[in-house]
């Protein structure tokens, strides 16, 4: 564990999860313009739109994302970042 | 009395009280300008959640549900990815270089008083212009609400805002806005609960959203908004978090850096709560109990009082005069103290970066002088803005947010991250970028559709959009970059 947190330090850690946290944002863009046709515009699911509970599920990864990464790298909020 | 009325007083009794008890704890600048660094990383999540949700975000998101379905969408997963990358990079430099105000920080590593003047007329600038916003929004809203004219709302506001500033400084103002997001929640929570009631479910409550709407939810590009535009708006809004100046100083009144990134994640997961009830019950129910309903339309089809209304005309279908009452004084609150936040980030910086780096002795540690500076300054702004609302008080609401959005987000973001992460950052890199990106951002929104067209006139616009992040941040970076290495170069020469 200390050894991976070692490799995941500075600014790799920071870029890997910085592209995770921007993901989210891109699918939403894409799907907005139409790049990603029919893909979400198949059915509901309990009543909900899929469209509308992606979105849900995209944002409550942003969330996870976050709070994983106060978890995963504890030491790293006093020492590498 | 009416029942809005009553439950506005009621509320503002209660920040009332909150600031006289804070007045009698707050001793010296640190209190007034940080709250002494004693806010607790869940009050401050708090705080935080309640300075980004204004009624602005409320209000306009709902609107934008109503007339683009799902596209609304932006303004809910930009401000997630805001916060996480305000997470991962500036959460623990902030507070670890940080004092009292963001010239503290880019100070730290540019030690130089001209880019704490910088910072203090930037953050001046685009606060004002979003205070401006916040005031235009609550004196055209409230004089429908509480029945009473436009002039008298904006005196309302501009009293009770030089009440907690100056008598209570952050701590009034952090404690109200934490009152205020609780608040909020549970309104939104009530909402939810009372819009899946009379629907009889969520299967129901979407059966007659998608009826009223028209077609199926699922469909997106409701807003037409170009990828261009689209892609601007979104770096706008995740930028401009990292670059509001009341968002930033929030992570100054926390003990350490551990509290500053747990309320991070608290408020990311505060805000995702309102803002998820919003997209999934609230906005639909918009659609389901609002449109089409005669009572809430004018006689050419249009939302009573416009479409800012949506979410109040909601609570009165739901709740009738007391759910109206309660919400309309909750998101009264929530104007009250956002642009509470921003006069304190406009005082502090005044106080701190202006007056204490130009007085004669700066070493000199005039404690009572730069307090005096802090509420004159507070006094001040909140004036100018009251007066620019009065004579902006026809324009675009979302319109002014935006541009102090992209003003952060050309401004004060990119030099504080290069501040934070690179070395070769000189004072003069620092101002040119600032200035390059104020200015471009300014420039090509004058070009963009709502001034070059609405207002000036002209057949079409010079720049096709009005939303320049994606042009304005990029220049600040390269003028930043060029002048720095240009006056590094020219430094290691002469020397």
């Amino acid at each position: 564990m200390k050894y991976l947190q070692n490799i995941f330090t500075g600014f790799f850690l920071k870029g890997i999860f910085s592209l995770f946290t921007i993901l989210p944002l891109f699918l939403f863009i894409l799907m907005s313009q139409k790049g990603l046709p029919k893909l979400l515009d198949f059915s509901h699911v309990w009543g909900i739109p899929t469209s509308i509970l992606f979105i849900l599920i995209l944002m409550i990864f942003q969330v996870i994302l976050a709070w994983f990464y106060l978890l995963l790298f504890p030491e790293l909020k006093e020492d590498n970042l | 009395m009416s029942t809005p009325i009553a439950v506005f007083l009621s509320l503002v009794s209660l920040t009332l009280v909150i600031t006289y008890w804070a007045a009698r704890r707050s001793v010296g600048r640190s209190s007034f300008y940080t709250a002494g660094g004693n806010i607790s990383a869940v009050q401050n999540g708090l705080a935080v959640t309640g300075d980004f949700v204004s009624a602005a975000a409320i209000l306009g998101s709902v609107a934008l549900f109503f007339y683009a379905g799902v596209d609304a969408a932006i303004f809910y997963i930009s401000p997630l990815v805001g916060l996480s990358l305000l997470l991962i990079f500036v959460a623990k430099p902030l507070r670890e270089l940080g004092q009292y105000t963001i010239g503290d920080v880019l100070a730290a590593n540019l030690d130089h008083s001209s880019v704490r003047v910088f910072s203090a007329f930037s953050t001046i600038i685009l606060s004002e212009l979003y205070v401006v916003a916040q005031l235009v929004g609550a004196g055209s809203l409230f004089s429908v609400v509480f029945d009473i004219n436009y002039e008298l709302a904006v005196a309302v506001v501009v009293a009770l805002i030089v009440i907690y500033v100056v008598f209570g400084g952050m701590l009034a103002t952090t404690w109200v806005q934490i009152v205020k997001a609780g608040l909020l929640i549970i309104g939104v929570l009530l909402l939810s609960v009372l819009s899946i009631a009379k629907a009889g479910g969520v299967t129901e409550l979407f059966v007659m959203a998608e009826a009223a709407y028209g077609s199926s939810l699922n469909e997106f590009g409701g807003a037409g908004m170009s990828i261009f535009s689209s892609v601007s708006l979104a770096s706008a809004l995740v930028f401009g978090m990292l670059g509001m100046p009341h968002l930033l100083i929030r992570f100054l009144t926390v003990p350490d850096v551990e509290a500053a990134n747990r309320s991070v994640v608290i408020s990311a997961l505060l805000i995702s709560i309102v803002l998820g009830l919003l997209l999934v019950v609230v906005g639909p129910a918009g659609l389901a109990f609002v449109k089409g309903q005669a009572a809430f339309q004018t006689s050419s089809g249009d939302i009573l009082g416009g479409s800012n209304m949506i979410l109040l005309h909601l609570s009165q279908s739901l709740g009738g005069d007391l759910l109206f009452g309660v919400i309309a004084a909750v998101t009264f609150s929530t104007i009250l103290a956002v642009v509470a936040g921003l006069t304190v980030a406009m005082s502090s910086s005044a106080a701190r970066d202006v007056y204490f780096v130009l007085k004669a002795n700066p070493a000199d540690e005039d404690e009572r002088m730069e307090l005096i500076i802090f509420r004159v300054t507070a006094v001040v702004t909140i004036v100018v803005a009251a007066i620019l609302s009065l004579a902006l008080k026809n324009e675009n609401i979302a319109y002014l947010t935006a541009l102090a959005f992209g003003i952060a987000a050309a401004t004060n973001f990119p030099i504080l991250i290069l501040a934070i992460y690179w070395k070769n950052l000189t004072v003069k890199g620092a101002i040119f970028g600032g200035v390059a990106g104020l200015f471009s951002s300014l420039f090509l929104l004058i070009l963009g559709p709502t001034v070059w067209v609405q207002l000036l006139g002209n057949s079409s616009p010079i720049f096709p959009s009005d939303y320049s992040t994606l042009i304005s941040v990029p220049i600040a970076f390269i003028v930043a970059y060029i002048v720095s290495k240009l006056d590094g170069d020219l430094s290691v020469k002469n020397s």
